[in-house]
């Protein structure tokens, strides 16, 4: 099977390349550039230069391509979010109906849901066109794969990940340990709110799952860890990884005050800022993400927890040296 | 010893966000004229920057200047530099310093002849993070570097110029290779302090730009490291420089010129914790500060620049070699 990936060069992308590869599947990684830095380890990926901003540079890419997988994403600024996650994915689409390809799987995200979440959430609960750029670009991106998927003829599987995390992973991984590790975080509430944690493998299996299996075409999956686990819980395998103390906790009004005032607070203090816009909208849910229909149609089973995606995680950072190679070290 | 007169011709964005900022903060230059070819313009720049005289040709400047900063479009360069050095001004020209290898002879020569000073401006070569990483390497905290990939760019629409210039081959001489790129070329050399033994080249041009708009270049060096240099107009890279070597990695923000991240198996703070983020006092525009305060302290001084005639025809001579290949592929 030929397979096209997009945002090949990203975090999930790559990995996602790296397993296809392994698996024996002909892959097609569209990037924007490092053509010329890695030359391709595996004859089966073909690297191609590409941006999903620019239809011209996809058809090419979605040549007798099955499945395209879509995980390019990007923006800060709403525009240039919507250029990427919107624009990007009705590039895709155009490209992969001009190009036959059979299904689309679409890399979504749970921030279409918003940050208003009942305890439980499931895929019935409205997306919300309000919010972040990240958020209503990736809701506006989703809507479009949908819509488009079926007027072009074009089956579509929407997965909403949740916070992937695993070696590379930016944010779940290098962001929340470097923050630890510099003492630049605290925990609001004791960090009893509920960290949705997916590891990367995880969602790997389940990506291939969404590009194999027949009758799914034009739904969309929540796809999450086995369940979730609290932030002090997330945060705590950090601070052990780094010998660092558990961050501080603080009440919510607190948090919801340095935050408004992070840069008073920074100057006032001294200290740089702890807590980000970010921290406060997730270390504050209480929500569990059911995975029930994705274990129903796509039979997904997460197998990895945290305590052993952590571990995977904490032996990549000591590869890299983000850690000292040995535990004695620190 | 009595202040530079300074004259500064083009006064697009990069003139006054970043170098008449610079020049006025500089205690060692008295600005003395800005020239542009839009004289409400120039007139507006020069109450702006409390700059007593405008003028909106280059020439006016002779005999009126010691030294003038040249922020034109990039094919321009060559025979204003000329001019303004062949009437014994100094002449501090922004990257590119010309559009082809045989303009930056002819500018040296001139320079050589009347004994006007003329340095490029290569502002990346002031920041302290990358004067940092310089030493890194030279400390052999990285062991032997073998990659070094840099990247740089960002979207041209989102940028603050005042013309877009940049989209056409007659006033760019070039795309984002010769525009931005020319950073990272000279970055890869002056870390590497080798010439590359071979160059390949890709590019591609969005709608709407006569020049390429993205390109990638790799040099392999002699030594057996490669360096991987991207630069685009069309959209964000990390902007960063990473250099691997065998004993660690460091990586350094372009943009953010006060901070480094370092990871050295011979530096003992990595080996007890890991990865290092340093991060040194500083602002943002200290890099062009240093580089006026460089410039002038050169030319007073008569020491020499800290960046040099061949160091400038390499980074070119590489371009051309990109550019000249492109042709016949």
């Amino acid at each position: 099977m030929q397979v096209l990936v997009t945002g090949a060069s990203g975090f999930i992308g790559s990995r996602l390349v790296h397993r296809l590869v392994g698996m024996g599947v002909q892959v097609r990684a569209l990037v924007r550039r490092g053509l010329l830095s890695q030359p391709p380890a595996d004859q089966r990926c073909e690297r191609v230069r590409g941006d999903v901003t620019v239809l011209d540079s996809l058809h090419r890419a979605a040549q007798a391509c099955e499945v395209i997988f879509h995980c390019a994403w990007g923006g800060h600024a709403l525009t240039e979010a919507r250029r990427i996650n919107v624009l990007g994915t009705r590039n895709v689409f155009a490209a992969a109906a001009a190009a036959g390809v059979r299904r689309v799987v679409h890399l979504s995200s749970m921030a279409v849901h918003g940050q208003r979440l009942p305890a439980l959430l499931t895929e019935e609960h409205p997306l919300q066109f309000q919010g972040d750029a990240y958020a209503v670009s990736k809701a506006e991106g989703e809507r479009a794969a949908i819509e488009l998927g079926a007027v072009y003829g074009v089956q579509v599987v929407v997965l909403r990940p949740t916070l992937v995390y695993g070696p590379q992973s930016p944010i779940w991984l290098l962001g929340y340990f470097e923050r630890v590790k510099h003492e630049q975080l605290a925990l609001i509430n004791g960090g009893k709110g509920l960290a949705n944690l997916l590891y990367i493998d995880d969602l790997i299996d389940v990506m291939w799952a969404a590009a194999q299996r027949s009758g799914i075409s034009g739904q969309a999956f929540l796809i999450s860890g086995a369940h979730p686990v609290t932030w002090r819980q997330y945060i705590d395998h950090f601070a052990h990884m780094c010998h660092k103390p558990v961050p501080p906790s603080v009440p919510l009004w607190r948090a919801w005050l340095e935050v408004q005032g992070s840069r008073v607070y920074s100057a006032l203090t001294q200290h740089p800022k702890r807590l980000l816009g970010m921290d406060l909208a997730l270390m504050t849910q209480h929500t569990t993400v059911s995975i029930d229909k994705a274990r129903q149609l796509l039979e997904y089973a997460p197998h990895i927890a945290l305590d052993e995606g952590m571990r995977r995680s904490e032996a990549w950072l000591r590869q890299k040296g983000y850690l000292p190679s040995s535990r004695n070290g620190l | 010893m009595r202040p530079l007169r300074f004259g500064v011709v083009g006064c697009g964005g990069f003139s006054t966000i970043y170098q008449l900022p610079a020049l006025r903060r500089c205690s060692r230059l008295q600005l003395a004229a800005v020239v542009d070819r839009d004289r409400t313009w120039a007139q507006k720049v020069a109450r702006r920057f409390r700059v007593p005289t405008s003028y909106t040709d280059y020439h006016d400047l002779i005999g009126r200047v010691d030294a003038a900063l040249i922020a034109t479009p990039n094919t321009t360069h060559a025979d204003i530099a000329c001019t303004l050095l062949q009437h014994g001004i100094h002449v501090l020209c922004e990257k590119p310093l010309a559009t082809t290898r045989a303009d930056v002879e002819r500018m040296f020569t001139m320079s050589a002849q009347t004994g006007a000073r003329l340095m490029a401006a290569y502002g990346l070569r002031f920041s302290p993070n990358l004067s940092m990483l310089k030493r890194i390497i030279a400390t052999q905290w990285l062991g032997s570097v073998h990659e070094l990939t840099a990247e740089i760019g960002g979207r041209y629409e989102e940028g603050e110029q005042r013309t877009d210039f940049r989209k056409h081959r007659r006033l760019a001489g070039g795309g984002v290779l010769i525009d931005l790129g020319i950073h990272l070329i000279d970055l890869a050399l002056w870390l590497s302090e080798e010439l590359p033994v071979s160059v390949a080249y890709e590019s591609a041009s969005a709608q709407g730009w006569e020049v390429e708009s993205e390109a990638e270049v790799a040099l392999d060096f002699p030594g057996g490291s490669r360096a991987t240099l991207a630069c685009s107009f069309t959209h964000v890279p990390t902007n960063a420089v990473v250099v691997q070597g065998s004993a660690g990695w460091a990586r350094v923000p372009l943009y953010e010129p006060t901070s480094l991240t370092l990871c050295s198996e011979r530096a003992r703070v990595c080996q007890t914790s890991g990865v290092q983020r340093l991060v040194f006092p500083g602002t943002f525009t200290e890099m062009y500060d240093r580089q006026i305060e460089h410039f002038c302290d050169a030319v007073m001084t008569g020491k020499e620049f800290i960046i040099q005639a061949a160091e400038v025809g390499a980074a070119l001579d590489i371009i051309e070699c990109c550019y000249h290949r492109s042709l016949h592929t």
